[in-house]
């Protein structure tokens, strides 16, 4: 037992606190980064109950079951704000990735208190590596919002078609990670590697359509 | 593990041949941002993911996913996005008379599915039920309308796909032997060749 749900309260706690001080944008982004965090916790919760209705062991359920499962999770706080606050694109962008970095802040504290704390390097490339998958998975989901769709009913479709970019390269990150040495490092890499060339071509991605 | 059979030798040409789709399709997409390039660019990357998911799986773990949801996922995905990519292609249109023609596709497609049916697997034979109906009728649609002579290579891309899936996924349904003489390599041989001709066929109906 690893009380995660009072690790949850205690990280919340201030950050709900904030929300009543903070007005605007600043305040829709505090709520997202807290429900990305809450996403994670309820992800952990699915995943298990799904893995042990399958009979899957730990390591097929956190290469197949878990992707699946997380980034679906992330992804309907924003489908429910699409739906019914319908957003300017920049906004849901902006929404979608505090939720990424809220739901990989809570699950690098997850690691640290099942793994501890006393590798800095592996922790080092563990966080950024982890933390920057989210951070891409969620901008497939932004790229879209900001490019692709122009109508109510394509930007939903267009939305979900993108869900399944993310989770499957979630699912190759977490394959890659699973294995040992060389491929592990390579794995933390991949999304490290996609950012960089992502930001080269920021302007031209995040080009709002016309 | 050896990576010398014809599964993992059909699975890397179809990597290889996605990936040039996907380099050719973003390079296009960057330099005319054109919204028909970018949903090209995410088929051919969404079906090259889910190949690359199986592959690096069946390296790193010396056997094929107990669970095939995600490539599975991944290439549904991809149908999705063929269907949004005939639709931007198309644009918008007022709604006109249905040619008697495309009520063959459902019927086609509904008497597949209850074929492949029998060996269960419901959920996911009606999910690509519903997509490849839609697929096939937005390309025959296409290919049926005169005004569009421009766009026809990309419909016939786009159909020559499907059939080979079905070409597949028939083939599979009868025959589960893993070798050259398995007609289901030679629609997967197909469709990856497929796959280098979507950016010649898009490119003659957006970019000329």
């Amino acid at each position: 037992m690893n009380y995660i749900e009072n690790v949850f309260i205690c990280l919340v706690a201030p950050l709900l606190i904030s929300v009543f001080w903070m007005k605007g944008k600043a305040r829709r982004l505090m709520i997202f980064l807290i429900i990305g965090m809450g996403a994670c916790l309820l992800s952990s919760y699915i995943s298990t109950f799904l893995a042990i209705i399958q009979g899957a062991d730990f390591l097929s359920a956190s290469l197949e079951i878990a992707p699946l499962v997380e980034e679906s999770i992330k992804l309907f706080p924003l489908l429910f704000y699409l739906l019914i606050f319908e957003p300017e694109a920049k906004d849901a962008a902006n929404a979608s990735l505090m939720t990424a970095i809220g739901f990989a802040t809570f699950e690098n504290v997850c690691f640290l208190m099942e793994n501890g704390a006393d590798s800095v390097l592996h922790l080092l490339i563990r966080g950024f590596g982890t933390g920057t998958c989210h951070v891409v998975c969620a901008l497939f989901i932004s790229i879209g919002i900001y490019r692709l769709w122009d109508k109510e009913w394509l930007r939903n479709i267009g939305t979900l078609a993108l869900l399944a970019v993310a989770i499957t390269y979630h699912g190759i990150f977490n394959i890659l990670v699973s294995a040992s040495g060389a491929i592990a490092i390579i794995g933390y890499f991949i999304p490290i590697a996609t950012i960089i060339v992502t930001r080269f071509f920021r302007k031209e991605l995040m080009k709002e359509r016309a | 593990m050896d990576l010398l059979n014809i599964e993992s030798i059909d699975t890397i040409i179809q990597l290889i041949t996605t990936l040039v789709c996907v380099i050719i399709s973003i390079t296009r997409a960057l330099k005319t941002g054109k919204k028909a390039w970018i949903m090209l660019f995410f088929t051919a990357f969404i079906y090259f993911l889910g190949d690359l998911y199986w592959q690096i799986f069946v390296v790193v773990h010396g056997h094929i996913p107990y669970y095939s949801y995600i490539p599975y996922l991944s290439w549904y995905a991809s149908y999705l996005f063929f269907i949004l990519l005939l639709i931007e292609v198309r644009g918008e249109r007022e709604k006109e008379k249905v040619n008697p023609v495309l009520y063959l596709v459902p019927v086609f497609t509904l008497g597949m599915a209850i074929l492949y049916m029998q060996k269960e697997d419901y959920i996911g034979n009606i999910v690509c039920l519903i997509l490849m109906t839609v697929l096939i009728w937005q390309g025959v649609a296409g290919l049926l309308d005169k005004s569009e002579k421009r766009k026809k290579y990309i419909y016939i891309a786009v159909l020559a796909f499907c059939f080979e899936e079905y070409a597949m996924w028939t083939s599979s349904f009868f025959i589960a032997e893993e070798s050259i003489r398995n007609p289901y390599y030679w629609a997967d041989m197909a469709m990856s060749l497929t796959f280098l001709f979507m950016p010649l066929a898009l490119g003659k109906a957006v970019d000329e």
